[in-house]
């Protein structure tokens, strides 16, 4: 006891004479990742629920689900940053005879504390999944009557595991528990007992509905930690010294003709439009380089062709100019709470000029006069590519596809060959025109850091029990 | 403690990079300091890379073979005095059900036979000749200051007092200070031989180890942090003098090559992320006058 006020004595006056030490060391951040703290998180959809069989009420929903729900709901299988299946909350799987096993992992523990069974997953599973026969045999889910591809379809979101707890709330396995939910934010605490050992922060406060505007006002203020972030924002970023993590390609954006636009005799208008957008400037100039320029609907990281580059056909000009002058008018229509799409629709209008046509912009969220084309953006499942082609086809409509091509039938499991003749088939006619690839996009701030990896996988999902802050 | 080598020219040093084969590159440049002032630079000399997480590395005691902690087994491997490292020669499982923590620490004591194995809420007993290992869900104490091992979940240390730290290297006695800790949060602090902090210093680092150079002044320290943001995301070691309740810069921060992940006494542990490879080297102190 005598010694304690000598040593804390000695301690204040270490601290006057490290003054100036402080000036010529200088002050690096922490190397070893901290337990603790409080992640701050916005994103611009509403969660409105956490079950994850729950449709999502629109598209800035449907991807805020995607990147938060699986922080607590987990899958029987995973798909890896190369596209190849894993084992989840299933240890292992099998088929014999258009009957699937899944053999749950042992020692799972749910958030309240129970260990998940096999029959709870089954539970779940039936409950999203209306169609299949699902049931438990000890420690084994069963499911027959389900798609030929089920490992893949259980690797989705919607398929993730939620038990209904005792007082009706959804409780999952994942390495953090909802611990209050409205309709402004969300808090998520760490699961002390995950089974695949607990995160380093203690909670995630994630603020939902904030306008990308607000967002990047507030990780630039240091009040968040890390925002959704758009490939316009990367120069305003990039001067303030933030940080991104993104993820590989994973959405498309692309123009859609109307119907009285997409007949055989409108061909030299596609084409012309198709061949003189600039892709390239579009991904770099204008994306900033965080944007893969589009030839085909499916990434080549996940459909593994090579990217096809444009070329201008000869004559192009010259058939647009003997076109009636009102053909050579179009009309774009984009969402005006797009920035990103009004921004690729203005590129197009001077790279239009280049052939002859007259491209006019049509920013609205309301009712308008009939557009010509429209810039469309479809989500694309990082999966086996017939898995992502299919549903890039399902997003787009199937009054866009029967457009552009008379089959486009491609069944569970297809291979490559057929995955390649049904998207050559629906881009033929160029009723569909593919323009840039987009990855999700986060901007981080200081005191956040990632332990082995990026916050953010190369498929989308963020890696926030990895993630630890100063 | 780090062991040092003597090196036979003259140089100022500058910023180090440690390049993929683990060799310090170090620029001659005129020197600047007194006739008399030792020049230090921190040295590296890779034991071995693999792609599975290698959590520390020992010389056995016959200094002919290399114990090797990995998550889930110890290996053996033939080592010879240039510093090549054979494949593995044998191998046993740790065995536990236990969920290792994201940041999983190990640590192999070899200076005796049987050696001992430290895993977070797991000890083990090994013996050579053959390979044995025999675990048990225990937490033990590590080496080093006092503690009661790495927390089962988590990966830091704790004191009998109750104060938690991450790394800690031991000073020489005589001085009031006997211990250089690296708390939880980064922060630096000296502690007395009754295990209370008497000073705040001004550097942060996590991982902290004793070094030892023949050519002058001491006691030394090696202090681990991240490297400013345009090198990457990598770590560097730098070395320091603890001069009283100070620490003074003695060399140039070595660059290394990934995340370091293990810094016991002279092995150090680096994680390539992008090349999703571990790397174990020694780590010594070099000077020249």
């Amino acid at each position: 006891m005598t010694s304690r006020p000598i040593a804390m004595k000695l301690f204040r006056s270490a601290f006057l004479a490290l003054a100036n030490a402080a000036a010529i060391v200088a002050v690096a951040s922490a190397s070893r990742p901290h337990y603790g703290g409080t992640l701050r998180l916005e994103t611009a959809g509403v969660i409105r629920s956490v079950d994850p069989a729950a449709p999502p009420a629109d598209t800035a929903e449907a991807a805020s689900r995607n990147h938060i729900l699986p922080l607590v709901f987990e899958t029987l299988t995973t798909v890896d940053s190369d596209l190849r299946l894993q084992p989840g909350l299933a240890a292992s799987w099998e088929s014999v005879g258009g009957r699937w096993r899944f053999r749950i992992r042992r020692g799972v523990s749910l958030h309240d504390g129970s260990v998940l069974q096999a029959w709870q997953a089954a539970a779940s599973l039936r409950a999203a999944n209306p169609s299949w026969a699902v049931d438990a045999d000890g420690d084994v889910v069963v499911i027959d009557r389900a798609p030929m591809d089920l490992p893949w379809e259980l690797a989705r979101g919607r398929n993730a595991v939620a038990v209904r707890a005792s007082n009706s709330a959804l409780v999952g396995t994942g390495a953090f528990r909802v611990d209050r939910i409205d309709d402004r934010r969300i808090v998520l605490r760490a699961h002390d007992s995950y089974w695949n050992a607990r995160p380093f922060l203690d909670a995630i406060l994630i603020g939902m509905g904030a306008a990308p505007a607000e967002q990047l006002s507030s990780i630039e203020r240091g009040e968040t930690d890390l925002v959704d972030a758009r490939p316009l924002d990367a120069r305003r970023l990039a001067q303030r010294g933030l940080r991104w993590v993104s993820s590989r390609p994973r959405e498309l954006i692309a123009l859609v003709f109307e119907p009285h636009r997409a007949t055989a005799d409108q061909a030299v208008v596609r084409s012309a439009l198709a061949a003189a957008i600039d892709r390239q400037t579009l991904a770099g100039a204008l994306l900033q380089d965080r944007a893969a320029p589009a030839f085909a609907l499916v990434p080549p990281w996940i459909s593994g062709y090579a990217p096809l580059s444009g070329t201008m056909p000869a004559g192009v000009r010259a058939g647009v100019t003997a076109l009636p002058a009102a053909q050579r008018s179009i009309t774009i229509r984009v969402d005006a709470g797009d920035a990103v799409a009004q921004a690729i629709a203005d590129r197009i209008v001077v790279d239009a000029r280049e052939v002859g046509l007259a491209v006019a912009v049509q920013a609205t969220s309301g009712l308008a006069p009939r557009p010509d084309v429209r810039i469309v953006r479809i989500p694309i499942e990082p999966s086996a590519p017939d898995r992502a082609l299919a549903g890039a086809i399902a997003a787009l409509g199937a009054r866009v596809t029967g457009l552009a091509a008379a089959d486009v039938s491609l069944p569970p499991g297809s291979g490559s060959d057929a995955v390649y003749r049904v998207e050559h088939a629906l881009l033929e006619h160029q009723i569909i025109v593919p323009l840039v690839h987009l990855p999700d996009l986060y901007a981080i701030g200081d005191r956040v850091h990632a332990w082995n990896g990026p916050a953010l996988q190369p498929t989308g999902a963020l890696n926030l029990a990895n993630v630890w802050i100063e | 403690m780090l062991s040092f080598a003597a090196v036979g020219t003259r140089v100022r040093i500058v910023p180090a990079v440690m390049c993929s084969a683990g060799l310090a590159i170090l620029m001659a440049a005129p020197h600047a300091q007194s006739p008399r002032e030792p020049s230090l630079a921190l040295d590296t000399r890779p034991i071995l890379a693999q792609r599975a997480p290698i959590l520390d590395v020992a010389v056995a005691p016959d200094g002919a073979r290399l114990i090797v902690l990995e998550p889930r087994r110890v290996s053996i491997r033939r080592w010879n005095p240039s510093g090549d490292a054979s494949d593995v020669v044998e191998q046993r499982p740790v065995q536990t059900d236990r969920v290792w923590p994201r940041d999983l620490r190990g640590r192999v004591d070899a200076s005796h036979l049987p050696f001992d194995v430290f895993l977070p809420g797991v000890t083990c007993r090994g013996d050579l000749d053959p390979l044995r290992v025999a675990c048990v869900d225990e937490t033990g104490s590590w080496p080093g200051l006092a503690n009661s091992g790495v927390e089962a979940a988590r990966n830091y240390f704790t004191t009998p007092e109750g104060r938690t730290f991450s790394s800690a290297a031991p000073l020489p006695s005589g001085a009031a200070a006997r211990w250089l800790v690296a708390d939880r949060q980064g922060s630096l602090l000296l502690f007395d031989d009754k295990r209370s902090p008497i000073a705040r210093l001004a550097p942060t680092g996590d991982d902290v180890a004793g070094a030892r150079a023949s050519c002058g002044g001491g006691p030394f320290v090696v202090i681990s942090s991240r490297a400013p943001r345009d090198a990457g995301d990598v770590d560097e070691l730098r070395l320091f003098r603890v001069a009283g309740n100070e620490l003074v810069p003695s060399s140039s921060p070595l660059r290394l090559p990934g995340i370091l992940t293990a810094l016991w006494d002279a092995t150090a542990v680096v994680h390539d992320v992008a090349a999703d490879r571990y790397e174990a080297f020694q780590i010594s102190v070099s000077c020249a006058r």
